[in-house]
């Protein structure tokens, strides 16, 4: 209920910058209307003020072809892009940190660690097909992944969805091992193991 | 604390969260085996032990890490950084510079992508040996001793033995070696083998804390090697409390450890592993029971399959995409034994807290 509250809100704020002299659309979710009919209403429109101001009156209508639509670029209503609304978003409820326990046919079993609200850990049996496919490869017993869960906003749309992302760990460069083995030669010089 | 009296606790958690022993030796003095946290508020549990009896931490003289798993090292530099006199000591490795390089290795990997892990513990604990006495657990190696009143007070490490630390050391050149990868860290299953079992001589008393060891194949491995070829297991009187190890699994059960080093039925205690693959399993209860003078338990065998508990619209949104996850409940229990270490006759006394109960 929360998020269509907020896309509700998108909405009235979208509304609000369309400029007086230009109708408004509410109930599209388009913010322009390319409609075929509304071009040409646009067209005519605009011929006659060009007329009424430019010469004597004449049926412009017949002035009307396919063709001429192409030419008319303005747009019918002169919408200012607000970002909010035209932004696709993610609202995440709840996200894991998971660890690969053990890998049964077609679905893992995965320990997670509540990375929304911390406390004890949970367990699930995870399919394999919820995974993407570039991350199957890496689904194997001891692998990271992250799972969130929440909705989607998409285009004025809201969906749920739930995202498994499994971790890549970065290659190492021969820089990594040296600081490694400085850090491992100091701990030797510095710590007295019996 | 009477001076004369050893106290085991045992200090274990339903979820899989982790185990711990605060032992009183005798004479005011404490060690720690391994370390577990509250998953709730991240704290180290025997360091919170020590402080709900007003212990002094001054008092704790040993600390040992039985091997690097998450179930027993969560919160051990903690502990270890409280208790300024506390040796610390873990499992040998032959070439300690290659040990040192491979763990350095495994914390630059990690230590960006992870808050918690047990690689970031141990190293945590390696800083702090800057400025304190460690010392490897090994077969056959005095870790504390002392004396009081004519009474010694030794704890001996009966593992890992010659062989594992070979192979320990072969396994770290392969793993250095192959460390480059991507999505390649340390395995977090290293084998158990390499898990260290301590005897405690406390006076006339002795005590078997059987970590996560268990037996293998290969003799000159695993509990066979300490039933067969262990000097102080041979110096020693049979132990009357016995820690069972790894959860009561059937791989830490073999006939010859009961019989070389065990009176006829000792008190056993464990903790369960109830993560995924439930142990004890039922048979080994009833194994365990019939050997047993009394068997304990920290917290039950079985574990809620509910869902976590969070808002309304959370848990049905989680359902919709998946209707397993369910919570690894955090039941923690603490099985405390005592007995009096200067007579070999005295017998065993045990109290429960929390979820902690007897299974014969």
């Amino acid at each position: 209920m929360e998020n269509i509250e907020s896309l509700t809100f998108v909405n009235q704020t979208a509304d609000s910058e369309i400029t007086d002299d230009q109708n408004k659309q509410r109930h599209s979710n388009l913010p322009f209307d390319y409609s075929i009919e509304n071009k040409i209403k646009n067209y005519l429109k605009g011929n006659a003020q060009l007329l009424q101001e430019t010469g004597p009156l004449r049926d412009i209508r017949e002035d009307f072809t396919e063709e001429s639509i192409e030419k008319v670029d303005t747009p019918p209503y002169q919408i200012k892009p607000n970002l909010k609304y035209l932004r696709n978003y993610s609202n995440t409820l709840q996200s894991w940190k998971g660890n690969v326990v053990s890998i049964e046919g077609d679905f893992f079993v995965a320990e997670l660690e509540d990375m929304t609200a911390g406390g004890t850990k949970e367990i699930a049996d995870i399919e394999l097909m919820s995974v993407s496919p570039d991350d199957q490869k890496l689904v194997q017993v001891g692998a990271t992944f992250y799972w969130n869960i929440g909705y989607k906003m998409n285009q004025g749309q809201i969906t749920k969805e739930s995202i498994i992302r499994f971790q890549r760990l970065i290659n190492w460069d021969e820089e990594d091992y040296d600081n490694a083995a400085d850090r491992a030669s100091d701990l030797f010089d510095n710590i007295n193991i019996e | 604390m009477d001076s004369f009296v050893a106290e085991i606790n045992l200090l274990g958690t339903g979820g899989g969260y982790g185990e711990s022993v605060v032992i009183h030796l005798g004479n005011h003095e404490w060690i720690v085996v391994d370390s577990c946290q509250d998953p709730n508020t991240k704290e180290s549990l025997p360091l919170v032990f020590f402080k709900s009896r007003l212990i002094d931490l001054n008092q704790v003289k040993l600390i040992v890490c039985t091997h690097w798993h998450d179930d027993h090292i969560k919160g051990i530099s903690t502990l270890l950084r409280n208790c300024p006199n506390a040796v610390f000591s873990f499992a040998r490795a032959n070439d300690q510079k290659k040990f040192l390089q491979f763990v350095s290795l495994d914390y630059e990997k990690v230590k960006s992508i992870t808050s918690n892990s047990a690689t970031i513990e141990f190293n945590q604990c390696l800083e702090l040996l800057r400025e304190r006495q460690a010392k490897y657990s090994s077969a056959d190696r005095l870790l504390y001793g002392t004396k009081f009143h004519d009474f010694s007070i030794d704890v001996f490490s009966l593992s890992p033995s010659d062989f594992s630390s070979e192979l320990f050391d072969h396994e770290i050149s392969r793993l250095i070696s192959d460390f480059g990868a991507p999505n390649k860290r340390l395995p977090k299953q290293t084998p158990n083998d390499r898990s260290v079992v301590l005897i405690l001589k406390l006076g006339k008393q002795t005590v078997l804390l059987g970590a996560d060891l268990e037996v293998h194949d290969n003799p000159k491995l695993g509990w066979l090697d300490i039933t067969r070829n262990s000097q102080v297991v041979k110096g020693s009187t049979k132990s009357k409390y016995f820690k069972i190890p790894h959860h009561g699994s059937e791989t830490g059960y073999h006939r010859e450890i009961w019989d070389s080093m065990l009176t006829g039925k000792p008190l056993g205690t464990l903790t369960p592993w109830n993560r995924n693959n439930k142990l004890p399993t039922n048979k080994m209860v009833i194994k365990y029971g019939s050997l047993t003078s009394k068997l304990f338990i920290t917290s039950p065998l079985t574990v809620s399959s509910k869902p976590k508990r969070r808002d309304r619209k959370t848990m049905k949104i989680i359902k919709e995409f998946n209707k397993s996850v369910r919570e690894l409940k955090f039941q923690y229990g603490v099985i405390t034994s005592k007995v009096d270490i200067t007579s070999e006759h005295s017998k065993w006394s045990t109290s429960l807290s929390g979820t902690s109960h007897k299974l014969n």
